[in-house]
């Protein structure tokens, strides 16, 4: 019987999910819960939810017992012949790219210490700024984008409707209050814009909303505030003295192609025009290559066998904190062919829109 | 300044996302830093020391070919870890017990004597951290728990061995389940705010 034949499927009852959730099923059962889990998202994420805790709860309680000494020379030599590197084929959804930064960003928040919510940030522009700052410029950034997709945040009274201006009404509000403040209106607020989203749905994902003093389609918007989430999450790490984490691929995948639809506006922004001609992105860490026309904004298309102007092999994630004005173009790493001026030009004007 | 050189002290966070881009470096710290949990968690369901250590090592070739999915949201690495162990180390004894449950159908071969509750990895289990965690459940529900989880029993056999209904097992199970499932929340925030 295939699956289209199948009457509509029971819902999976609570003790069957925790029973499948510790493998604990027979194999026939387990692939039968299987079917019917597909069919209902929230026991699906239930499901994940019980799993992990049981894991969590396993590894706090059991024993660790180191294996035998040679088990780790053999992994590695297995690992590298069963697998070449995951390549993402597909990038995440906007929608999903949103939710898992600002998670990502929320877990890294509630591990700081006191004395890391005080400690001082690196980038210029946050000259005097502590950790617990940015995190209420984030929240202040955040509570806008609920506002915007007409879900605001209870007990957020700021009206601003630019980054800056925003912020300092924000910072103004919190001073004086823990940091768990701040946190909690973050939260708050990235699952107002995370519900929102889902609820929307990808269909309306182009459909504009007020941003930063224009109209910006919501995909756009929902990507500009991952991005933003990530570069001020390794602003964080970076202060705390933790190693910075670039987004998942599939993530990282559709941040980069986002941003590669900007570089005609980066070069813009830096007095240069070049309609006509093709730059080819390479990125060495996602093994995706991307065709850009700079005469056209988001006319990015997937690599071909076309001879394009000039070709820039480059990592992803340092190519996008290039662009969030964290690395300086200066020291980004990166390989050219062809026309070098051309590569070189891109490469300088990759932190042009960069703002706080 | 950014994805140099892999500290053994980076965060399994930090590796998993190095890994994903084929950075073997990363690959041999994680296994540094998850090894003996995860042998630990399969020794303790396997039981067998070599079907321990291939089944860790499938384990952790699995870490690596799916390394570019691992989402962080759902949790750490660690406890995703600790699952595919689980469920690796599940799949191991069932197919054990359906191999040797053939052999005693086809050929009538006895069946050697279960390991007892002195295995050695059984002893080196940290019973002090577990008790404490699993006070706050009932004897029931740990007795449920334990079964299924380090046991790798199905609900059918688990029920058998408590004597009691298949739905009482399951619902000790889930009522247990949901109860740890708290627990770590709360330990994980408390742990937060020290």
């Amino acid at each position: 019987m295939s699956m289209n034949d199948q009457t509509p499927t029971n819902p999976v009852s609570a003790d069957d999910l925790a029973v499948y959730a510790l493998d604990a099923h027979e194999a026939e059962n387990a692939a039968d819960i299987a079917v019917r889990l597909h069919a209902s998202p929230g026991a699906v994420r239930l499901e994940q939810d019980l799993r992990f805790a049981a894991g969590e709860f396993a590894a706090a309680v059991v024993q660790e017992v180191a294996p035998a000494s040679d088990l780790r020379s053999r992994l590695l030599a297995t690992a590298r012949l069963r697998r070449t590197p995951v390549e993402a084929v597909a990038g995440s959804s906007p929608i999903d790219v949103h939710r898992v930064e600002l998670s990502r960003a929320i877990l890294l928040l509630r591990d700081l210490t006191a004395d890391d919510w005080a400690r001082p940030l690196d980038p210029p522009e946050f000259a005097g700024w502590t950790v617990h700052d940015v995190v209420v410029h984030l929240a202040a950034n955040q509570s806008l984008f609920a506002d915007q997709l007409g879900v605001p945040v209870p007990g957020v009274v700021e009206t601003a409707t630019d980054n800056e201006g925003r912020t300092a009404q924000a910072r103004a509000r919190h001073a004086g209050r823990p940091p768990a403040h701040a946190v909690a209106e973050l939260e708050a607020a990235a699952e107002a814009t995370d519900m929102e989203l889902m609820r929307r749905g990808e269909a309306r994902l182009n459909e504009t909303i007020l941003w930063w003093g224009g109209r910006a389609a919501t995909r756009v918007a929902a990507l500009v505030r991952a991005f933003e989430t990530w570069t001020h999450a390794d602003d964080i790490r970076r202060a705390t003295g933790a190693d910075m984490v670039a987004p998942p691929p599939a993530s990282l995948l559709t941040m980069a192609h986002s941003a590669c639809g900007f570089v005609p506006i980066m070069l813009g922004a830096r007095g240069a025009h070049h309609p006509g001609r093709l730059v080819r992105f390479r990125f060495s860490d996602l093994g995706a290559a991307w065709d850009v026309d700079l005469g056209a904004v988001g006319a990015v298309r997937p690599a071909s066998d076309d001879a394009v102007d000039a070709e820039i092999v480059a990592d992803a994630a340092t190519i996008c904190r290039s662009i969030s004005a964290r690395v300086e173009p200066r020291d980004l790493p990166y390989e050219a062919r062809g026309d070098q001026q051309l590569a070189g030009e891109v490469i300088d004007a990759l932190p042009a829109l960069a703002v706080l | 300044m950014f994805d140099t050189v892999v500290g053994a002290d980076a965060s399994a966070e930090a590796l998993i996302a190095r890994i994903a881009r084929g950075d073997d470096s990363a690959f041999a710290v994680l296994y540094d830093q998850l090894a003996p949990t995860v042998y630990g968690i399969v020794r303790r369901v396997v039981r067998d020391p070599a079907h321990s250590e291939e089944v860790t090592q499938e384990v952790f070739v699995e870490l690596w070919r799916k390394a570019g999915r691992f989402d962080s949201a759902r949790g750490r690495v660690r406890s995703w870890a600790v699952t595919i162990a689980h469920r690796r180390a599940v799949d191991r004894v069932r197919s054990e017990q359906s191999l040797r449950d053939r052999q005693q159908g086809d050929w009538a071969v006895p069946p050697s004597a279960p390991d007892g509750p002195a295995d050695a990895v059984l002893d080196a289990f940290d019973r002090d951290r577990a008790r404490q965690a699993l006070s706050e459940l009932s004897d029931v529900q740990r007795q449920a728990l334990e079964l299924v989880y380090f046991d790798g029993l199905t609900h059918v056999e688990a029920a058998e061995r408590l004597d009691v209904a298949l739905g009482t097992v399951k619902t000790r199970i889930r009522q247990g389940l949901i109860r740890l499932r708290t627990l770590v929340d709360i330990d994980e925030r408390v742990a937060r705010s020290g």
